[in-house]
């Protein structure tokens, strides 16, 4: 509330200075009005008297009347004029030097009317009145004033203290109210009540921004929940070791065919299948034998990767011909080949292996293409060492396989070359290829890097030349 | 009598026809589907129709949307059909969640005996 009071103080010490100034102005004029007033009272009644007195003086000139009877019933003539004159106190001094003046003398306003016997001045009336009158019509005024600015002031004071409470305070006070709970996440506030001024403006604002600002924090839940959950199953994959994924992966890879072939079996057996049903049985448990056995091949290639010693095989004549074999998927791919042979040398590895090798990036080159796209390989001299070792470098044949797919995300990349890791749907791919790969080059002494950009990827097999 | 409808999700063709034949021989009526997706739609589609849908069996893992998450899907949307899952490779994580629908976990290799135990426990429930 310490808004309408600052609001009240400064109106009514405002109000207070205004009539103040107003009630010096009027105790100055009615002070002027008062002198102004006395002077013209002094002046008709002195002129009366002194044509009163002038007549007494001028038998004394004439001879006719003796100056000190004059004198006698001048006095007397004033005391009776005193008698009723109020304030006025007029008095006779024989003194004739003085003109006619008037003016304050010390507490008294004076007037001083001088009276002529023929062409000589014979005394002066003096009217005197004190100026009390003045004063205490002065002090009634200051009063009045005092009392009438005090009431004025109180009453504004009130009168805005309620308002200002009223228009003012309880709005903002309910404001400051919301956006506490807005500050304590209590977006409850009803909306408010319509009114037409700035306050309920803000009003309205305050409230359509809580209501966003509780949409906004629903959603901002809504996805951090969705993120934590995210991340649980992320660590749920991660807690699973190679081992745990290559167990996972296998029974994965043979749960469903051995299902299959389980449950066709008891069927026969249960004859719940009978006549052709019992072929069709048998297809199916042949077809998931197969799936089986292809499963199992592939562990055996992840396995037992070794091709016989000391044969080798020239990389360009492989890779031209896993390109020719592989045309077909190539061009249903809308993908582009470009095979640029710079240098080649024979090397230490059987034709099959590397076969299998360039088959598999080759396809998964092509398979990160989905909209089509160019397919490089060039095939390259040097001499090289793995990254990352501290072995001498040694003449190497460098196989280079280029994509211009959409590159891969970095968590991907960690596990590249991990069994039963896929990014492929169920079906499309068991998670094996790469793994084997990996395992060929390696036990053949090479090692492949991965380069890869938002714009594509390139997988370099380095393999020794034969010596 | 129309006999219990059960809704059977499995990506793998072959068995899901296996599965089907198995529970139809049995007497049970099965609606198949390839997807969670699939699934889902389906289960709406039959609980819409006023079908008396008994049971959901549904694979853990298939592309996309896996068993657990459609079935989170239909929980969540107010559907209380009982649930039996089958996974190839059933560890704690994946038990807790099926636990946590309240639901039956079958593994791979599946034995029909077994699944039609199975059944016949979930539609007493």
């Amino acid at each position: 509330m310490k808004l309408v009071a600052r609001y009240t103080f400064i109106l009514a010490a405002a109000l207070a200075i205004a009539l103040s100034g107003l009630a010096v102005y009027r105790v100055d004029q009615d002070r002027a009005h008062f002198e102004a007033d006395m002077r013209a009272d002094h002046l008709v009644v002195g002129r009366i008297l002194q044509a009163g007195v002038a007549d007494l003086w001028v038998d004394v000139a004439g001879g006719k009347l003796d100056r000190a009877i004059a004198a006698r019933q001048t006095i007397g003539l004033l005391h009776r004029a005193n008698e009723n004159a109020g304030m006025v106190h007029f008095e006779w001094a024989p003194d004739p030097a003085a003109r006619e003046a008037q003016g304050i003398e010390g507490r008294d306003f004076v007037s001083r009317f001088p009276v002529r016997a023929g062409a000589a001045v014979v005394g002066t009336i003096i009217a005197r009145e004190p100026l009390v009158a003045v004063d205490r019509m002065v002090h009634a005024d200051i009063m009045v004033s005092v009392i009438g600015i005090g009431l004025i002031v109180v009453i504004g004071l009130v009168a805005s203290g309620v308002l200002g409470r009223w228009l003012v305070g309880v709005p903002i006070r309910r404001l400051i109210e919301q956006a506490r709970r807005i500050g304590r996440r209590d977006f409850s506030g009803a909306p408010p009540t319509p009114r037409a001024d700035e306050l309920g403006e803000l009003a309205i604002e305050m409230h359509a921004m809580s209501e966003a600002l509780s949409t906004a924090l629903a959603v901002i839940a809504a996805e951090t929940d969705a993120r934590v959950r995210a991340v649980d199953q992320l660590r749920h994959a991660d807690r699973l070791s190679t081992v745990g994924k290559l167990a996972a992966g296998i029974a994965h890879e043979l749960g469903t065919p051995l299902s299959i072939v389980g449950g066709h079996a008891q069927m026969i057996a249960a004859r719940e299948v009978t006549g052709d049903a019992t072929l069709t049985s048998a297809t199916a448990i042949d077809r998931e034998v197969t799936r089986m056995g292809k499963i199992v091949r592939q562990l055996l290639d992840f396995a037992r990767r070794k091709g016989p010693e000391g044969t080798t095989c020239d990389p360009a004549d492989v890779t031209r011909r896993c390109l020719s074999l592989l045309a077909p998927m190539i061009d249903l791919a809308r993908v582009r080949t470009a095979l640029e042979v710079e240098a080649t040398a024979p090397v230490m590895i059987d034709e099959d292996a590397l076969q299998q090798v360039v088959t598999n990036l080759v396809v998964n080159a092509v398979q990160a293409m989905t909209t089509g796209g160019t397919l490089a390989v060039t095939i390259s001299r040097s001499r090289s060492a793995p990254p990352d070792s501290t072995a001498s470098p040694t003449p190497c044949v460098c196989i280079a396989i280029r994509d211009t797919g959409p590159g891969i995300p970095d968590e991907v990349r960690a596990h590249l070359f991990e069994p039963f890791f896929t990014t492929k749907a169920v079906g499309d791919g068991t998670g094996l290829g790469l793994a084997v790969v990996y395992g060929i080059v390696v036990d053949h002494r090479g090692w492949i890097t991965v380069d890869t950009s938002a714009h594509g990827t390139t997988f370099s097999v380095y393999l020794q030349e034969a010596t | 009598m129309l006999q219990p409808l059960i809704a059977l999700a499995e990506d793998d063709p072959a068995l899901r026809a296996l599965l089907a034949t198995a529970l139809e021989t049995v007497g049970y009526r099965v609606v198949t589907v390839a997807t969670g997706e699939l699934l889902v739609a389906t289960v709406r589609t039959l609980l819409a129709a006023g079908d008396p849908l008994r049971l959901i069996i549904t694979d853990v893992r298939m592309p996309t949307l896996g068993g657990l998450e459609a079935a989170r899907i239909l929980r969540e949307t107010g559907h209380a059909t009982p649930l039996l899952f089958m996974t190839a490779y059933g560890d704690a994580w994946t038990r807790s969640q099926a636990a946590d629908l309240g639901a039956l976990l079958l593994d791979k290799p599946l034995s029909l005996t077994v699944l039609r135990h199975a059944v016949t426990l979930a539609l007493a429930i």
